[in-house]
């Protein structure tokens, strides 16, 4: 590979000590089978230290700079060939333990984080609605403040999770008059009466994260488990959703490397007229995959100084989840060109892309975030 | 420029794209009236960071704070005067 223009020493050194390491933890599951959640794969990721990046030691969390968890989390997708799996710990890592560690309670991170960091528990962020996709603040979910009490009403859907989630960062309306200044968030455990999970949704690709729905239905929860305060869930949204965008397809990158490597080997035993056309097509890909770790990275380093702007994510999503869906439509063209038979991973990686261009908002979305920074019309 | 009139003169070009149709006062409903919408109040928090040399935390991008620009302007100021009273 070409000689590492991003990375220093040391986080080099972490690149490598993070892929042997998920490698060994990994090995003893890796049959192949990425066609269900594994939920020794998911514990194997959490004794990397994956599930708990963000969080404080004090809270069992591994306490990683900005750097460290993009480097960290490149590393998981190198070593790791489970897309939908790293996809189901990045959900739960950033939209759901990022924003408890930030905005919760002590008591709310004392019951909850550890067992979140050390993969005992599983947390889910429930945003999307069936009447509001992209669209995420028109949601008609409703909290009422009865008391001491909060009774939930309404309906979730596309939640990454919900099947095998314990704890739900729920985000409601408690004032529609206020528009994104009524949206609260609120913790609420699976086992809670009153909601409903039902419907594992089928998609295509990353099979191994279950996407389900949530029905409330009178389902009431203490006012304890009101995340900061009433009113404050756009914020929480932001924040978290800022990290998901800077994050969730750094996996990609690994993912995208090992492409570059599959393609590159494909030239040992082809043809001199076709190993031209290998070395242009391994060529591009190696270049995409070059530019888009230097954006990934950058982005990295400004949150590390506290620079970051919405669009910094919004630029780096929309550029890794295209870049992703071409270097996989271009690794079957590769193998195409020498006659080679597809195994099922790069099957996998393809659909696997598919639903990057869509999740954590779509690239529609992202392309809007970066035109307001322009102050396009 | 005052900071209530900055306050003004980017809403106007920005949040309302010059429109001069629409009356921002001190006092303008800007959530319930639609004229700060969801994407608009990061934009404005980065603008007003960016121009007044601020950090606005997430928990201070609240209903109360950006209700009107009159509560922008208090909360402007109080940051402003918070970094001043800094040794």
């Amino acid at each position: 590979m070409v000689t590492d223009l991003v990375l220093g020493r040391e986080d080099l050194d972490l690149w490598w000590r993070t892929v042997e390491r998920a490698k060994e933890l990994l090995a003893p599951f890796d049959d192949g089978d990425t066609s269900t959640f594994h939920p020794r794969r998911w514990q194997a990721l959490a004794d990397v230290g994956f599930q708990g990046l963000t969080v404080g030691p004090d809270y069992g969390g591994q306490g990683a700079d900005a750097m460290s968890i993009a480097t960290t989390v490149d590393a998981l997708g190198y070593a790791c060939t489970d897309n939908g799996m790293l996809f189901s710990v990045g959900a739960h890592l950033w939209s759901a333990v990022t924003p408890l560690q930030r905005f919760g309670t002590e008591e709310q991170k004392r019951r909850y984080l550890p067992g979140l960091c050390d993969g005992s528990l599983i947390g889910v962020q429930a945003v999307t609605e069936t009447s509001s996709g992209s669209d995420a603040f028109s949601m008609r979910t409703t909290a009422m403040v009865e008391g001491n009490e909060v009774v939930l009403n309404g309906s979730k859907t596309f939640i990454t999770n919900a099947p095998i989630a314990d704890v739900f960062v729920v985000f409601v309306t408690t004032d529609r008059s206020k528009g994104w200044a009524g949206l609260s968030a609120f913790l609420v455990d699976e086992a809670t009466p009153g909601l409903n999970v039902s419907r594992q949704i089928r998609k295509l690709g990353i099979n191994s994260s279950p996407f389900g729905e949530l029905h409330f239905d009178e389902c009431r929860i203490p006012m304890t488990n009101t995340i900061s305060k009433l009113g404050a869930g756009m914020m929480i949204f932001t924040y978290a959703m800022d990290f998901e965008r800077s994050f969730i397809l750094g996996p990609a990158l690994g993912t995208m490397r090992r492409q570059v490597e599959r393609c590159s080997r494909l030239a040992d035993d082809a043809p001199p007229n076709i190993r031209r056309l290998l070395r242009h097509k391994v060529g591009t890909m190696a270049t995409r995959l070059h530019v888009t770790r230097l954006l990934y990275y950058r982005t990295a380093q400004r949150r590390a100084l506290g620079k970051t702007r919405l669009p910094d994510a919004a630029m780096l999503k929309l550029a890794l989840s295209e870049a992703w869906s071409q270097s996989c439509r271009e690794q079957i063209e590769a193998h195409a060109l020498v006659g080679r038979a597809l195994e099922p991973e790069i099957h996998e990686d393809l659909h696997d892309s598919v639903g990057s261009r869509i999740y954590s908002g779509t690239s529609e979305i992202q392309r809007d975030l970066v035109a307001q920074q322009l102050k396009l019309p | 420029m005052p900071v209530n009139e900055v306050i003004t003169a980017y809403l106007r070009d920005e949040a309302l794209q010059g429109r001069q149709d629409v009356m921002l006062t001190p006092t303008t409903h800007l959530v319930e009236e639609e004229i700060l919408d969801s994407l608009g109040i990061f934009a404005l928090v980065s603008f007003l960071e960016d121009h007044f040399g601020l950090t606005i935390e997430p928990e201070e991008v609240t209903f109360d704070n950006f209700a009107t620009i009159a509560s922008i302007e208090t909360l402007v100021s109080s940051k402003q005067a918070a970094d001043t009273s800094q040794p």
